[in-house]
């Protein structure tokens, strides 16, 4: 399958990472292969069958209760004010 | 001092020959002495020390023996203590401080287990050779040059080599499995939903299992036991009753039904392996259980399913990885965009990216029918055919890996042919079933593991399988070079 620069690079913009040009040149080599690997289960019909769903025993019940340690949790905040996470502005 | 099993340490404590304390210095010694060779260990725990003391203490009181209780325990490190590090040997979570202890973890300490250090394993347990660690390389003991298998290399190698006593790791497609099997091991893989996994560091949410490391299948079993059942804190574990596993480990295997199954010793399979499932089928034979060539039509389709959904899974799951909130974060003002950017390229290795670009590539508009919707399709038939397969009979004996361990180096070029590993193990991760390698036997130098299998939920009848055939050979009490 062919996988284009252009598709590479709108991929790597999807998942957010700043790839470097030589990063994109090994992607542009390796994920057409890695597809065409998997893309050989093309020839399986699987046209009368329902997808495998994962399992899940039993939701909790939806109650209000106090979350997990909320001071551990933001003390590894890179950057924040008081409590609240500090990020670079959102529209540049 | 060298025990090699649970119950040797359990008799030499009421023996009173040694104590908690002295066990955990000989484990610390060991990891002294030998890691530094093996670089199982990413770090290992000095409060560790403290957690023994209070174990002799309560054993000087006159406590009863919990099942374990003086047993040194190695834990991958993507598995969360509270508050320690824990880095999935990534740089992304650099700095990052587990905010509660990982359930299957917790029980294994409440019950006595003494968690001597945290192990190397593939960047967020993507890999089968330890070679995509962040921070080092792990070798195989047998063989310096050789890989130890993964992703768990860290934790087989740590047990393999006797830096510990058992081990835990996580298996999302073999990272249990091969590395026992690349070490001489016995490892384990529940059934998908038999223990929590809250507080491991997700790959693949509806592959991923935690189990244990150990010499023995008896050992094996006894961190099981403890690890096992519902916790509410995962949705997907389940409530159903955990057997007591202790009983099947003496039962008999006369007249238990083995399959072959024949996709599992086609082409790829090293003939050394394949020699050493055939003879250890004879041994179930003369144990009396009946052995048949069974048939599992898609297995021959398990691995291009799994490096689809795995990755699919795998990239929603790291995009928590943000830099915003916690672990390694780059900031040098091009935006809120630019953070996520910039962190993600400078945090995650090279086989991460990959896995993120082709798990967001099959999941992508135009592409998620052809190629996640289907290969969800297809593990539906997998697993229905796994199912039929167990109406004919009891356990599926295979190799667990398709060679032996492979040299380091020799695969991290071609990402395909690292991929070309799981072939034999990740079947049972798709079809949610247990499974187990055990020490087979040896070509040149080096173990070969064979794999038992059963259906969801029967993880007795594999602890059955196992047991009887480690009464009826001694592959197990082989130990590598030091």
């Amino acid at each position: 399958m062919n996988i284009t620069r252009a598709q590479t690079e709108q991929l790597a913009g999807l998942v957010r990472l700043e790839l470097t040009a030589a990063e994109i040149d090994q992607l542009v080599e390796q994920l057409p292969k890695i597809v065409d690997y998997v893309a050989q289960l093309q020839r399986v019909e699987t046209t009368t069958v329902a997808e495998a769903l994962p399992p899940t025993e039993q939701l909790r019940a939806d109650t209000v209760k106090p979350s997990a340690a909320t001071d551990a949790i933001l003390a590894q905040a890179p950057d924040r004010t008081d409590r609240l996470w500090k990020v670079d502005a959102v529209f540049s | 001092m060298s025990y090699r099993t649970i119950s040797d340490v359990h008799r030499a404590l009421q023996q009173k020959e040694v104590s908690v304390v002295e066990l955990v210095q000989a484990s610390l010694a060991a990891i002294a002495v030998r890691d530094p060779q093996l670089g199982a260990f990413l770090r290992t725990r000095p409060q560790v020390l403290d957690e023994a003391v209070a174990v002799d203490k309560r054993l000087v009181a006159g406590a009863p023996l919990r099942p374990l209780d003086g047993v040194t325990l190695a834990v991958k490190d993507n598995l969360n203590l509270v508050g320690e590090e824990v880095t999935a040997a990534s740089k992304i979570l650099e700095r990052y401080r587990a905010i509660a202890t990982a359930t299957a973890v917790a029980r294994l300490q409440a019950q006595g287990a003494l968690v001597v250090g945290k192990t190397n394993l593939d960047e967020f347990a993507m890999g089968a050779s330890t070679e995509n660690s962040a921070y080092q390389m792990t070798k195989n003991p047998w063989n310096t040059a050789m890989v130890p298998g993964g992703s768990s290399g860290g934790s087989a190698v740590a047990v393999a080599s006797g830096q510990s006593l058992v081990a835990v790791g996580s298996d999302t497609g073999g990272s249990i499995r091969q590395p026992a099997s690349f070490t001489n091991l016995v490892g384990f893989k529940p059934t998908y939903g038999r223990v929590s996994r809250s507080g491991l560091i997700a790959l693949a949410s509806s592959l991923d299992q935690i189990g244990p490391f150990a010499r023995t299948v008896e050992d094996a079993a006894a961190v099981y036991q403890v690890m096992a059942g519902r916790d509410e804190n995962d949705a997907t574990s389940s409530n159903r009753a955990v057997d007591d596993i202790a009983a099947a480990l003496n039962q008999p295997v006369k007249n238990m039904r083995l399959g072959l199954p024949r996709e599992f010793f086609g082409p790829g399979v090293d003939p050394g392996v394949t020699a050493v499932v055939e003879q250890a089928a004879d041994v179930y034979r003369r144990l009396g259980a009946t052995v048949c060539e069974v048939s599992i039509p898609h297995a021959r389709d398990a691995l291009a399913t799994y490096y689809i959904i795995q990755p699919a899974e795998a990239s929603s799951n790291l995009a928590r990885y943000d830099g915003i909130r916690y672990g390694r974060s780059v900031r040098d003002g091009q935006g809120l965009s630019g953070i996520y950017r910039q962190t993600r390229d400078a945090g995650f290795g090279a086989e991460v990216k990959r896995r993120i670009m082709v798990g967001t590539f099959v999941l992508s508009a135009g592409y998620v029918d052809a190629f996640y919707y289907h290969a969800n399709r297809v593990r539906a038939m997998l697993r229905e055919e796994f199912d039929r397969v167990f109406d004919q009979v009891d356990v599926l004996l295979t190799p667990t890996s398709p060679t032996v361990a492979f040299p380091l180096g020799a695969r991290t070029a071609d990402p395909l042919t690292m991929y070309l590993a799981d072939l034999l193990t990740v079947p049972a991760n798709l079809a949610n079933i247990p499974a187990m390698s055990i020490p087979g036997g040896f070509t040149g130098d080096l173990p070969v593991g064979i794999q038992l299998m059963a259906r969801e939920w029967d993880e007795a009848a594999i602890f059955r399988a196992g047991a009887a055939f480690q009464r009826a050979t001694d592959w197990h009490t082989k130990s590598p070079p030091t």
